[in-house]
């Protein structure tokens, strides 16, 4: 098993931002793109800690803290925003949402 | 014992992560990302920030996906409302921009000689000072050199929370 280095993380944490990726990209339910995004902000929190530990410098930890406490925000807003959403248009399908569309 | 976990816990958060974001039942999604995020934190504890392992855990696992839950359960979002086939193009599409990103990251991190040759020289945690996973060092940053950013998260939670109930109580 060969050593693991900060690359190893690099390359980890793009694929775990590349699965959410895929999801936002496919999914129709808003519920799961937000989850997807979730899952994306885990992977740039990822890198941020392994470059912390590379550094030597705990300011990418903190940033990952706050990085946490907006995700929780937006998460927070964004379902606002859908259940406001499914009162109006009784569905989260992005399909029916589609009045800004030129 | 640091390969360990990252082998462990990267495996558990893609595996479970890919399963999230296929599952058409979005109550298996939640539960599949409750196991990635478990995979994250595990990953957080080998990388020596085992507060944000335990933030992780108990603010991402805890809190942000029984909202989740929470809302997919008020919504009833039943499998059967999802049936709708997903767009094979967007399917391809998907894979081919998660594809081109991990490859770009990859070139770049793997070219890179600083990065992948392993060098600890500057690994928190040795033997001078404090350890790293303590919480002491982070404390130290949040309050010391960034309590306004703090000050500002909390102001930024506080408008969520008006914000929130304001969009739901609102009569359309």
């Amino acid at each position: 098993m060969p050593e693991v280095t900060t690359a190893h993380y690099v390359v980890l944490s793009a694929v775990i931002f590349a699965v959410g990726l895929f999801g936002v990209v496919t999914r129709k339910n808003a519920v799961i793109i937000l989850m997807s995004l979730e899952l994306m902000l885990n992977g740039a929190n990822l890198a941020f800690v392994a470059f912390s530990r590379h550094h030597g410098n705990l300011q990418g930890q903190v940033f990952t803290f706050f990085v946490i406490a907006v995700a929780a925000a937006e998460a927070a807003v964004a379902l606002a925003i859908l259940i406001a959403l499914f009162r109006l248009k009784g569905s989260v399908t992005l399909d029916d949402v589609t009045e800004l569309r030129g | 014992m640091e390969g360990l976990s990252f082998w462990v816990g990267g495996t558990l958060t893609v595996t479970a992560g890919m399963l999230a974001v296929t599952r058409r039942n979005a109550v298996a999604s939640v539960m599949w990302l409750v196991a990635a995020f478990m995979g994250m934190a595990v990953l957080f504890f080998g990388m020596d920030a085992a507060f944000l392992g335990v933030i992780q855990i108990l603010v991402y696992a805890g809190a942000i996906l029984v909202l989740f839950l929470f809302v997919i359960m008020l919504l009833n979002l039943t499998p059967s409302a999802l049936v709708r086939i997903d767009r094979p193009r967007a399917k391809v599409l998907g894979l081919a921009s998660a594809g081109f990103f991990v490859t770009m990251i990859v070139v770049v991190a793997m070219g890179s000689q600083a990065w992948t040759t392993g060098e600890k020289a500057h690994r928190i945690g040795s033997s001078a000072g404090p350890r790293a996973s303590d919480v002491l060092p982070v404390a130290d940053q949040l309050f010391e050199q960034h309590l306004l950013p703090f000050e500002v998260a909390s102001i930024l939670l506080l408008v969520a929370i008006i914000g929130a109930v304001v969009l739901t109580k609102r009569k359309v």
